[in-house]
């Protein structure tokens, strides 16, 4: 009987095995068989999604609009990582500074800043922008990322040799695609989710992709964040990287007759860190960075500053999700009027 | 490509079932094509490597085995001493004697700007050159004939299950297996999959979550008092056992599953007596190895008394070189032979005193005082082990009972206290098992019991592994040597 079992058990293995290979390997294949929680029109957040703990679980309609125009044909210009291309609850931040000023609006697209690393100067290289009329960049750079990307700004390479080779290379050797396939498939995603969810009910434990979190209220933060707010920074890194954004912001002018504007979007533990760790204190590490650029001439939004003043005076609403590293529709209308204040003084 | 990794749990029941679907004439194609890739996963180009070892050391082999002249098949052992030292020291030593070199020259007053070598250490090469140096000696001595045909050879250096960390087989063990066919055997199979199972355990539930207190006092030694550095170092004892032997668990079950036997590589050593027992029950692969290929051509102990302690020494500086580019492996394999060199020294005295104690009338109380001293011989050793340099263990072993303060906060020397729990939990379980072992009675216990019984007991061994389980897929420590 238990031989009998276990040579079932044995094969089901294999051919678990062979299916998650299948689709995690190809994706056509892959995506019919994905978890139902994983939609184009909600999300749960994406910190939720990190930790799969049902008591952090939002509930957010994701806007999709169309996002039109060329660099060439747009006066203002955004490049960012994931903020810009927030679409949570509200229409992304170019479709609306588009609708508030009636000017034209070009961002570029999210997959491309993140293979240039946030670097605007080798994406215009390679796009073949012309040096045309005066045009203003917003570059916008999460708190926890902006000093590996500043200090890469002069050593980025956007030429990849031997692309298809190493693609090639990546496709069959580098399997995360399959681990996630493996976890997020819909046979096994309610074990998974069911696993996690007792891991942390037993005895506390959450991913360790989530730094922090808290019961009342429900708030999760990224480790990555957290662990960025509590590591000493120095004068010196603070030092080079506002040189480097300094260059950056000359070469844009030289090249390309780009005005660069500088966005660090907060860390949410920057904001809400004293709300569940009262003995945190935040370093002051983006007025550090802005009062250095303030020195160097290059022009900022200061969206730290905006959210410290609506919570000292306010705090009625959330700046940021629960469940998402990111900004409410409410926090990024606080932006969007630092932005339209900049443009508009 | 690591075993506590999703992709082995994908890779290893495809691999498994293909072994067992397709003909035997095939079977070494698929193994050996089976280990690239599970080698390649971390880093592919590094394959070369093995590959230029694999096709040296074959031809090194033809070349010795084809010659009866004495100088010739001297000078066949040589290239392959040499391509493979010369592969371990480039990439493992060549920074660490560059480095030391530098420092010395400096005391001088002397400057001079050595080149660096900016490389990862490939995964694994201090395991793979050493089995295949085997090869090369036992052809050299006539104690096996060369390999023919190279894919069976190939397989040899790569066999994936324990191509990373050992155990290092010897060629006159492992090779003719792949000769033999193998069919699906429930009890052999069986077999494996509970000891792969018993290696997770120690691994992901012991090992894994070890590290977390181990690494955040270890890491900055300075900044915790004398009990986090205690509790550290007898953390990192029972880490670095689990980490290693859980490793070697599981390459020897998943080999089994196949039907491949892999030797012991571990035989409960925080039990021993003495620190000569240990060095019987600890990597034994290894220990065996430096026995065969270094302590006995040296002379081993049928030479002149100071020989043979010299002989003895030599080993164990060495065995600590091969641990790690780093003083504190120096240091700590010349703590053991230190260790072992007293033990022969003073064994009169030892006597004498346990005579005076009244211990040798009692045969098990003197037992266990020698286990409890040597586990803390070895314990001291192990500071230097995991130090991070030599002035950090001395700073560890300097602070070990200064400020026994508990830390504030919700983390104990940043682990949670439910994982302290577990911890400790954990490593009870794990000893009393080892201790049903020594007494012989709990796999025979267990394989005894009723089919419902050993159901139950492996459920809740998957269930302690996932619901208990550190799923962050972290490197095994001897990954680095």
């Amino acid at each position: 009987m238990i031989k009998r079992l276990f040579i079932v058990f044995a094969l089901l293995c294999v051919l678990y095995s062979a299916f998650v290979l299948v689709g995690g390997k190809f994706k056509p294949v892959g995506r019919y068989f994905l978890n139902s929680e994983i939609s184009d029109s909600v999300s749960g957040g994406d910190l939720y999604t990190l930790c799969l703990v049902e008591t952090y679980r939002d509930s957010i309609p994701l806007i999709r609009e169309e996002r039109a125009g060329t660099a060439q044909a747009s006066t203002l210009l955004l490049m960012g990582d994931s903020f810009m291309a927030c679409n949570l609850a509200s229409d992304v931040l170019a479709n609306q500074l588009a609708d508030s000023t009636g000017i034209g609006v070009f961002e570029i697209p999210e997959l491309a800043a993140s293979n240039f690393q946030m670097n605007p100067l080798p994406y215009f290289q390679q796009a073949g922008l012309p040096k045309g009329e005066r045009r203003i960049l917003i570059l916008e750079t999460v708190e926890r990322n902006v000093l590996d990307f500043a200090l890469c700004y002069q050593t980025f390479s956007a030429a990849e040799r031997f692309r298809t080779l190493k693609d090639l290379r990546r496709k069959i050797f580098f399997n995360d695609d399959v681990d996630y396939f493996f976890r997020e498939n819909r046979f096994f995603f309610p074990v998974y989710k069911g696993i996690l969810n007792a891991r942390f009910h037993i005895w506390g434990e959450i991913n360790a992709q989530i730094g922090r979190h808290a019961l009342d209220p429900p708030m999760l933060f990224f480790a990555d964040a957290v662990n960025f707010n509590l590591r000493p920074k120095s004068a010196a890194e603070l030092d080079a990287m506002a040189e480097m954004i300094a260059w950056l912001s000359q070469e844009l002018d030289a090249q390309f007759n780009i005005e660069l504007v500088y966005l660090i979007m907060p860390n949410k533990y920057s904001i809400y860190g004293k709300d569940i760790d009262p003995d945190y204190v935040y370093d002051g590490f983006i007025p550090a960075v802005q009062e250095r650029l303030a020195a160097r001439g290059i022009p900022y939004i200061d969206a730290y500053g905006a959210y410290q003043a609506y919570r000292s005076k306010d705090d009625g609403q959330l700046l940021y999700y629960h469940s998402d590293t990111h900004f409410t529709p409410f926090g990024k209308q606080v932006v969007l009027n630092e932005i339209l204040r900049y443009l508009r003084p | 490509m690591l075993f506590n990794s999703i992709q082995f749990l994908i890779f290893f029941p495809l691999i498994v079932a293909a072994f067992f679907a397709i003909p035997q004439r095939f079977r070494w194609l698929l193994l050996l094509l089976g280990s690239y890739y599970f080698y390649m996963c971390w880093k592919p180009e590094y394959i070369i490597l093995i590959l230029i070892s694999t096709i040296i050391d074959y031809y090194a082999g033809l070349g010795m085995d084809s010659s009866e002249n004495p100088g010739r098949r001297r000078l066949f052992l040589m290239m392959s001493l040499f391509s493979n030292l010369g592969l371990l020291f480039a990439f493992k030593y060549f920074n660490f004697f560059n480095d030391s070199a530098r420092a010395l020259f400096n005391q001088f007053n002397i400057f001079i700007d050595l080149p660096t070598f900016q490389m990862l250490l490939p995964v694994g090469i201090s395991f793979y050159t050493f089995q295949t140096l085997s090869y090369s000696i036992d052809v050299y001595r006539g104690e096996r004939r060369a390999e023919r045909n190279p894919g069976i050879f190939a397989l040899y250096v790569a066999f994936f299950p324990q191509l990373v960390a050992g155990p290092i087989e010897r060629s006159t063990h492992l090779m003719p297996q792949f000769y033999r066919e193998y069919h699906f055997e429930y009890q052999r199979v069986g077999s494996g999959i509970k000891q792969m199972l018993w290696g997770f355990f120690k691994k992901v539930v012991i090992a894994d979550r070890l590290a977390i207190l181990v690494n955040t006092v270890y890491n900055d030694p300075t900044q915790h008092g004398g009990l986090g550095l205690l509790i550290a170092t007898y953390f990192f004892a029972f880490q670095i056992y689990c980490d290693f032997s859980g490793y070697s668990d599981i390459a020897i079950g998943a080999a089994r599953v196949m039907g491949f036997d892999l030797m012991e590589n571990f035989r409960r050593p925080y039990f021993s007596k003495s620190i000569s027992e240990f060095w019987r029950r600890w990597h034994i692969s290894l220990s065996t190895w430096f026995r065969d290929y270094l302590y006995i051509p040296l002379g081993g102990n049928r030479t002149t008394k100071n020989r043979w302690y010299a002989n003895l020494f030599m080993v164990f500086l060495v065995s600590g070189l091969w641990h790690g580019a780093n003083w504190t492996f120096v240091i700590w394999g010349g703590l053991h032979g230190f260790y072992l060199l007293f033990s022969i020294i003073s064994a009169g005295i030892r006597e004498r005193v346990s005579r005076a104690l009244g211990l040798l009338s009692r045969p098990e109380l003197q037992r266990w005082v020698q286990v409890i001293i040597t586990f803390h011989l070895v314990l001291l050793a192990w500071v230097f082990f995991r130090a991070n340099t030599v002035g950090d263990a001395w700073y560890i072993l300097t602070h070990l009972f200064t400020d026994w303060r508990l830390p504030q906060g919700e983390l104990l020397w940043g682990m949670r206290r439910a994982d302290f729990l577990i911890s400790l939990l954990g490593i009870a379980f794990m000893e009393v098992v080892h201790l049903g072992q020594r007494y012989g009675r709990t796999p025979p216990q267990l394989a005894n019991q009723r089919p419902a019984v050993r159901v139950m007991a492996y459920t809740a061994l998957v269930l302690c592994i996932v619901l208990f389980g550190k799923f962050s897929a972290s490197q095994f420590i001897y990954f680095q040597f």
